[in-house]
């Protein structure tokens, strides 16, 4: 009987011992594993490294002069306003129709070939837009207040588009009845777009709230600098 | 025949036009192509060819950029919290002049949003002195400079040449105690974010500068933003 009871403590002892091995073993396989993580961590890429490094400087130009610039996030698919480095307006950049590939497109555009990350914003055009506040209203707050009424009047964009010029464009639109603000223009506008699509001119198409796109539309003006922040 | 030859030549003529046309169209009407002037790519530069300088050069911006912006390392170091206990510390808060919103948020996320009115950017001339005001609603970046419990608005020499009073001798007749609402928070250069008593019009452009918010709304920005908050207008 004592055997028996000597023979199972050894036998417990034993896999006690197995088992304590078996785990250190573990142990250090996730040691070896963590090192060389850690040694692929270490590994120069010197390319990220020098887009970080351009990145970092053009926005910390940006952030010292006191205008807002906008911020082309295709990393984080972000369209933001910053304003001395902080964010003061964030919308996803999930384009509305043709997916990811006009993404793509619109950033070895913008970079043409030169890695480049900082654009002026060229044109911004208004195809349709609709008046915010009724004019019944207008009128008694124009009263109150002694405001020429035009200062009160807030267009709430149905669609407009940002140009950056050489054919890069972010066409944006909102749910909003809107009545067209110059019929030939647009249909100029749409066609010479459609035609130069072919050769390779990049557009980006984003659907936003009509608060989203009222933001936009006054934030965003010619002059404004775009920086762009290509996905790796 | 000779109606044959015809038709080849108008409908040359016509193939010709059409030609022109997508070409004026597809090469012209264009946006203009507008140069940065004061910063552009050409400003940016690279990284040092040395591997170790170039990574004590990353760190450095890095370090940089982490210190400029809002609740960053410069601003972690700080002694004072300038948002509440139950709000992250690099909360800071945004005026959207544009759609009329107070928002306050992080980098990542809005906290609370709510409607408030901007200024007209109407103007105003005192043709007794030749006295010039806008009313517009400063753009930038400020910070929170003061709170205010009750405030009561001393009104300033426009607001009696608007409502086309005289501009009193006594200083007591130019004390409002009901105009600014149940709290103030003081922005500098005398603008305020207050409440209203004209809540109907928030959403509109309507006030002389400062920012007008809700009582309820504004009652929660108050007791959530502390002196020294960042405020950021645009």
């Amino acid at each position: 009987m004592l055997r028996y009871g000597v023979l199972s403590v050894s036998l417990i002892g034993s896999l006690v011992g197995l088992l304590v091995v078996g785990c250190g073993g573990n142990r250090s396989a996730e040691n070896e594993a963590q090192s060389t993580g850690e040694e692929i961590r270490q590994v120069w890429d010197r390319s990220a490294a020098e887009l970080e490094y351009r990145l970092l400087q053009a926005e910390m130009s940006l952030a010292k002069s006191d205008s807002v610039y906008l911020v082309l996030d295709l990393k984080a698919n972000r369209l933001q306003l910053k304003l001395e480095s902080a964010v003061v307006w964030s919308h996803g950049l999930e384009p509305a129709s043709d997916g990811m590939e006009d993404v793509a497109d619109f950033c070895s555009r913008f970079q043409s070939g030169e890695g480049r990350l900082v654009r002026p914003i060229v044109e911004k055009y208004l195809f349709e837009a609709s008046n915010k506040t009724p004019d019944s209203l207008l009128a008694i707050v124009s009263g109150a207040v002694a405001v020429n009424p035009e200062l009160l009047q807030r267009h709430v964009p149905g669609r407009f588009q940002v140009l950056f010029g050489e054919g890069l464009i972010l066409d944006i639109r909102a749910d909003v009845q809107g009545t067209p603000v110059d019929k030939f223009q647009n249909t100029v506008k749409d066609l010479r777009q459609a035609l130069r699509r072919s050769l390779g001119d990049a557009i980006i198409s984003l659907k936003l709230e009509p608060d989203e796109a009222v933001t936009l539309f006054r934030a965003v003006n010619p002059g404004m600098v775009a920086l762009l922040n290509p996905p790796r | 025949m000779a109606m044959k030859k015809w038709i080849f030549i108008v409908s040359t003529c016509i193939v010709v036009l059409v030609g022109a046309a997508i070409m004026i169209i597809m090469f012209s009407f264009g946006p203009p192509e507008v140069e940065l002037r004061s910063f552009g790519d050409s400003v940016l530069t690279s990284l040092p060819a040395d591997d170790k300088a170039a990574q004590a050069e990353l760190r450095k911006i890095r370090k940089a950029y982490d210190a400029m912006r809002p609740g960053g390392s410069a601003q972690a170091g700080k002694k004072k919290r300038p948002s509440s206990p139950g709000m992250p510390p690099d909360m800071y808060i945004v005026i959207n002049t544009h759609a009329n919103e107070i928002y306050l948020r992080t980098e990542d996320s809005v906290l609370f949003k709510a409607t408030c009115s901007t200024g007209t950017g109407g103007e105003l001339v005192d043709t007794a002195t030749g006295r010039h005001w806008v009313f517009d609603t400063p753009r930038g970046s400020f910070k929170i400079s003061s709170k205010l419990k009750e405030p009561w608005w001393r009104k300033p020499d426009w607001a009696f040449i608007e409502e086309g009073e005289d501009i009193p001798k006594q200083e007591a007749e130019r004390y409002d105690k009901e105009m600014m609402g149940d709290y103030a928070l003081g922005f500098g250069d005398g603008f305020f974010i207050h409440g209203t008593i004209y809540e109907r019009l928030l959403g509109i452009n309507v006030t002389h500068g400062c920012v007008r918010v809700g009582s309820a709304d504004l009652q929660h920005i108050f007791d959530n933003v502390g002196i020294g908050t960042k405020l950021y207008i645009f």
